[in-house]
């Protein structure tokens, strides 16, 4: 039998008490976190804007043909490019998230926020449920981004290439096909809407 | 404290600290997964091995598949076939019948989940059994050479300035590579190269020697260098050209570790090529790359990656692992050299599928995908434009600085030749009866492919169909059949009007 002597097992009882301490306040500490970011979550969707309204042309994606044809749309009118992208592409998914649509989307899919970096790259970031929820397939994801940088584009002619990130991070595809790591050029994305109209 | 408490103590500390140790040596050899690798004419590939009851397993089924062999389980009596050989086990059974013959396996064949499970001991004698062909088994590196595969080389070094040693191999390999100080390892997981030759001694003083070994399905051998190492690939993958720095480049200390660039490199080692592809993004011939045929044929998705839910049965991986094998099985038919991508269910991220295609230096790239709108077959190349990185680099057309293209355009240089071979395999396979149309599609990753490459998107014949007829052999067969009929027969267009 092994013989400890009482103050090592004094020791050992407070160091114990310890880890377990600190082993709850990590977690509490690590619960105050999640809660945070997704309280930040929630205030980073920007409201829509309002005023008077205008018309603009929208992309839509049509699945049962698998087009894209141009239509009209309305937005609160706006000169900050930012702001007039964001309500575009939100005025595009609006059509998308109707029921019923000519290209469903996941609910709650939305477009977080658009940033103009160098007056000439739009930074398109959507949230999680949008990408997470996309049907999977090359033609229905590459309908997505294709009529969506194409309205992006037509009505905020100074953007000439599109980056999307999903909640501000980076991801590999779409929903496993489109490509989201490279940065499009709305040049060769129109051609491609050409092809698909 | 008395002396035998200070003794009791130290050992009990001593038992601790030997615990750790071997939990620590336990949780380092359980994170690498156990895995057995097949090398034959028909397909090389690469099977997870499980331990049971102390023994090392393999499913049956990840074995024969890719051998063009069945396996199904009826009531716990496992059938399994290769061409026109059979055989039957029984589950918790050792003995077995095959082609005929009563045979025992080493230990009881194992059912798990409906799949059946054989000790990786008795792999050689069941496969004996069913295939008449020689068998090459290095049970300790789980590494199986079926009939006379096994792609053997040679080293020698050649004196050049800076000196190297060129590695000559029966067959193209593609060996991811890596260097460290003193050191390039090369570690071959697809190819079966083989040697019976461990140690290699080279008359350069900057590289004395080479070391060859097996482990765990793969095969690495290891150059040492007094100076920093970089290979290069020649021949069409046949040769790798392992050279020393020159002596004044290293005199400046290497990093401590330094994984070799993504391959999507401009081929440097033929210089016809590289005048080639400088001009319009169009030049390098098509179908003719080197003199070498290859193409690479990617089952997208696999593992934990399902693509796109087709039915309730059906994921589009099952989809395009199928439709791959098939495809490969027509091209070879055909003659033309193939290499899979993946040939198992297995999680390939989308970087290490364009970096594995690129290292093949392929003619060809194809991206098998299916889905469920639409009908017939679509046929996908690259947004780019074809000018990305002569506008990234102005004046250097396709062949970029330092000789490397950038990750995200590395498909400009080839965007032509891809649309080329899309619009003739398109038309092809409409003059054949089996509806297709081509567009651009910004499919990942047609644009980090540094050669000619298509994604094909298989969706039902028509809209009778629904997604389940996907999973129809024998509208996989057609498919396949149609793809490498066309893609022969656009060769041989394009050959001649070139």
């Amino acid at each position: 039998m092994i013989f400890v002597p009482r103050n090592l097992l004094i020791t050992a009882s407070v160091l114990l008490a310890c880890v377990f301490t600190m082993g709850f306040y990590v977690l509490h500490l690590k619960r105050q976190s999640e809660e945070s970011a997704a309280r930040i979550q929630l205030q980073s969707l920007i409201p829509h804007a309002t005023g008077p309204q205008e018309k603009i042309p929208v992309f839509i994606a049509y699945d049962d043909e698998g087009v894209i044809r141009e239509e009209t749309d309305s937005v609160p009118e706006s000169n900050e490019p930012s702001e007039r992208a964001r309500e575009v592409l939100r005025a595009l998914l609006t059509r998308y998230l109707e029921k019923p649509s000519p290209h469903p989307l996941g609910g709650g899919s939305e477009v977080k926020d658009v940033y103009i970096v160098n007056r000439n790259l739009a930074v398109v970031d959507i949230n999680s449920d949008f990408a997470n929820q996309h049907r999977s397939g090359v033609l229905v994801e590459s309908l997505t981004i294709a009529s969506m940088i194409e309205t992006l584009a037509v009505n905020v002619p100074q953007i000439t290439r599109v980056k999307f990130m999903v909640d501000g991070k980076e991801r590999d595809t779409l929903s496993g096909h489109a490509d989201l790591m490279g940065t499009y050029n709305v040049s060769d994305v129109h051609a491609l809407v050409k092809a698909m109209q | 404290m008395t002396y035998a408490r200070i003794l009791t103590l130290s050992r009990a500390a001593g038992a601790l600290l030997c615990l750790a140790i071997l939990s620590g040596l336990w949780v380092t050899h359980a994170q690498e997964r156990k895995r057995l690798s097949v090398y034959s004419t028909r397909a090389n590939y690469s099977v997870s091995v499980s331990d049971r009851d102390e023994k090392e397993y393999v499913s049956l089924a990840e074995i024969l598949q890719p051998l063009g062999g069945s396996v199904s389980n009826e009531g716990g009596k496992i059938k399994f076939r290769t061409g026109k050989t059979a055989g039957e086990c029984e589950e918790g059974k050792i003995k077995c019948r095959i082609g005929g013959n009563n045979m025992e396996l080493s230990a009881k064949l194992i059912v798990e989940d409906g799949a059946a499970f054989i000790p990786l001991h008795s792999l050689p004698f069941v496969l004996s059994g069913l295939m008449d062909t020689r068998f090459d088994f290095h049970e300790t590196s789980r590494r199986m050479f079926l009939g006379n595969y096994g792609n053997t080389f040679k080293a020698e070094a050649r004196k050049t300035d800076p000196p190297s040693v060129v590695f000559e191999f029966n067959a193209p390999v593609n060996p991811s590579i890596s260097t460290e100080p003193g050191k390039l390892r090369m570690r071959f997981t697809r190819d079966g190269i083989n040697s019976g030759i461990e140690q290699f001694k080279f008359d350069a003083a900057a590289i004395p020697g080479a070391t060859y070994s097996e482990h765990n399905g793969e095969a690495e051998i290891v150059i040492s260098g007094t100076r920093p190492l970089m290979a290069e690939f020649g021949d069409g993958g046949k040769t790798i050209t392992v050279k020393a720095a020159p002596e004044q480049a290293a005199a400046t200390p290497p990093p401590s570790t330094a994984p070799v660039e993504p391959p999507a490199t401009a081929p440097e080692s033929n210089p016809q090529e590289s005048n080639s592809s400088s001009s319009s993004g169009g030049g390098q011939p098509l179908f003719s790359r080197g003199g070498r045929y290859l193409v690479v044929i990617d089952a997208s998705h696999g593992g934990d990656e399902l693509g796109a839910t087709l039915s309730d049965k059906l994921s589009e991986k099952e989809i395009t692992l199928s439709l791959a094998r098939r495809l490969r099985n027509e091209l070879q038919a055909r003659g033309i050299p193939t290499m899979m991508v993946r040939d198992n269910d297995a999680t390939v991220p989308v970087d290490d599928r364009a970096a594995a295609a690129n290292a093949a230096r392929p003619t060809l790239y194809i991206a098998v995908h299916a889905g469920s709108m639409g009908n017939g077959i679509r046929v996908y190349t690259s947004v780019l434009n074809g000018s990305e990185n002569t506008e990234r680099y102005p004046g250097a057309g396709v062949k970029v600085k330092a000789g490397f293209l950038p990750w995200e355009t590395a498909q400009a240089g080839s965007v032509q030749n891809s649309r080329t071979i899309a619009a003739s395999l398109t038309e092809q396979l409409n003059q054949a009866k089996i509806h297709a149309s081509w567009s651009p599609a910004p499919v990942r990753p047609l644009n980090n492919i540094a050669s000619a490459a298509i994604a094909l998107e298989i969706t039902p014949p028509d809209s009778k169909k629904d997604a389940d007829y996907l999973g129809n052999a024998n509208y996989q067969q057609t498919v396949a059949i149609g793809v490498a009929t066309a893609l022969v027969n656009a060769r041989g267009n394009l050959g001649e009007s070139r």
